[in-house]
């Protein structure tokens, strides 16, 4: 056998590791989450450039900006401390309805055009937000990859945490969104509707980002004498 | 479950079927109706065969109905921009416009089989039976994409909206109605605990 192959601890490709350095292999419990990092990191930079380049700034700042956001959350508290995952399976599923609620009253109430009206400078040159684009990414696109997360979820997966955070985050986004949007429309049932599904997934946001920072050991509460 | 409870659950599922499929039968003709209300009455069957008895579980069964949900959402995106219900709507003559099937498909369908899985979750009946009647439509009502209706359109074998990913939820439709009998099966003859 080839000295190569005896003596790992030698191996010059380690940096600074000397013939006493000490080597270890992470588990597979160490490396999950480190993967399912890098595998959220490499989609959010793909999509959030594909969006806005196709859609322009008035998707891409929204969407790529909440899945910035749930990093940082996710990184901050069950990346490292995964915590009781079970417990975030209702509120995650609940979460997957609340949004798809939004959506279809906004899909009723016709959002993709007023959207336009308000946000058209900050759309991609010859981009139109029409229904059929908010049906296919909003309505479909969304609720899949929400319900494959959950997958993960349920599976005590590090990137299902990860999902988690995405839906909570998002969840208080598209609630504060849609409470924009009511108040520019011109009926009063318009407001009333749309605040009223805007609050939903905003209540169940805000209570599944508190589960999961509870759930994570973080913060650590003094308990003073 | 005592026979009066179960007596219970079985009218309230009844009165579900009876709405969804009059709702159904109003907006798209009998096609989809015997597609979807065969598969509540299969999900019925199913459901008082096992689950009734005993409730599914959830860890075993949540994570496959999630991914079947998953890939069923992908594939009624691919309906909805292959113009599926006006193919369908040709075929039936009937006038099922893409207003009504992004309604009831699209939006409220889906929320009321997502809300399923917390129903599955939390050991509960009428979840049990939306993930049977969901599991039973995933097994015999998506094969129609491939094998019925584009021979009832006519002529040469051809694409039809849905076809290229209407079998895939049923992969893991297949692995949870077989981890449910296997359950069942295990579990028969034992007092539940639920």
């Amino acid at each position: 056998m080839s000295s190569r192959h005896s003596a790992p601890s030698a191996d010059p490709l380690i940096f600074g590791a000397g013939p006493t350095a000490p080597t270890r292999d992470l588990s597979q419990d160490e490396q999950l989450p480190w993967v399912a990092l890098f595998t959220a990191i490499a989609w959010i930079v793909t999509a959030g450039t594909a969006i806005y380049i196709e859609m322009g700034a008035m998707l891409a700042i929204p969407l790529a900006g909440t899945a910035l956001v749930a990093i940082v959350g996710w990184l901050g508290t069950s990346f490292r401390h995964p915590g009781e995952s079970d417990r975030m399976v209702v509120p995650y599923i609940g979460g997957i309805v609340a949004l798809m609620i939004e959506h279809a009253v906004q899909w009723h109430s016709r959002t993709p055009e007023l959207v336009m009206k308000l946000a058209s400078s900050w759309a991609a040159p010859g981009f139109v937000f029409n229904e059929r684009i908010f049906v296919v990414v909003f309505a479909i696109a969304s609720p899949a990859l929400f319900l494959l997360g959950g997958f993960y979820l349920v599976r005590r997966r590090p990137i299902g945490c990860y999902m988690a955070w995405l839906l909570f985050i998002w969840s208080i986004v598209a609630g504060l969104l849609q409470g924009a949007l009511a108040v520019n429309r011109p009926h009063a049932i318009g407001i009333a509707t749309g605040i009223a599904t805007g609050v939903l997934p905003l209540i169940i946001g805000a209570l599944g980002i508190r589960r999961l920072t509870l759930l994570s050991g973080i913060p650590q509460w003094k308990v003073m004498p | 479950m005592t026979p009066r409870q179960r007596g219970l659950w079985i009218l309230l599922i009844a009165a579900f079927v009876a709405t969804y499929g009059t709702t159904l039968y109003l907006q798209a003709g009998i096609a989809p109706v015997g597609v979807i209300v065969g598969s509540m009455m299969g999900g019925m069957v199913g459901w008082l065969k096992t689950t009734a008895k005993r409730p599914a579980n959830p860890r075993a069964i949540l994570p496959a109905y999630l991914l079947m949900l998953a890939l069923f959402m992908v594939h009624v995106g691919e309906e909805y921009l292959g113009g599926f219900c006006s193919r369908l709507s040709g075929i039936f003559h009937s006038h099922w416009s893409e207003h009504d099937y992004v309604f009831l498909i699209v939006l409220v369908g889906p929320m009321v089989w997502i809300l399923g899985g917390i129903g599955l979750w939390l050991r509960q009946p009428l979840g049990n039976f939306i993930v049977w009647f969901m599991l039973v439509g995933m097994i015999l009502g998506e094969p129609t994409h491939v094998l019925l209706f584009p021979f009832l359109e006519g002529g040469r074998y051809h694409y039809f909206p849905g076809m290229w990913t209407a079998l895939f939820p049923m992969i893991p439709a297949v692995y949870a109605v077989w981890r449910i009998r296997e359950d069942h099966r295990a579990t028969e003859g034992t007092p539940a605990t639920a």
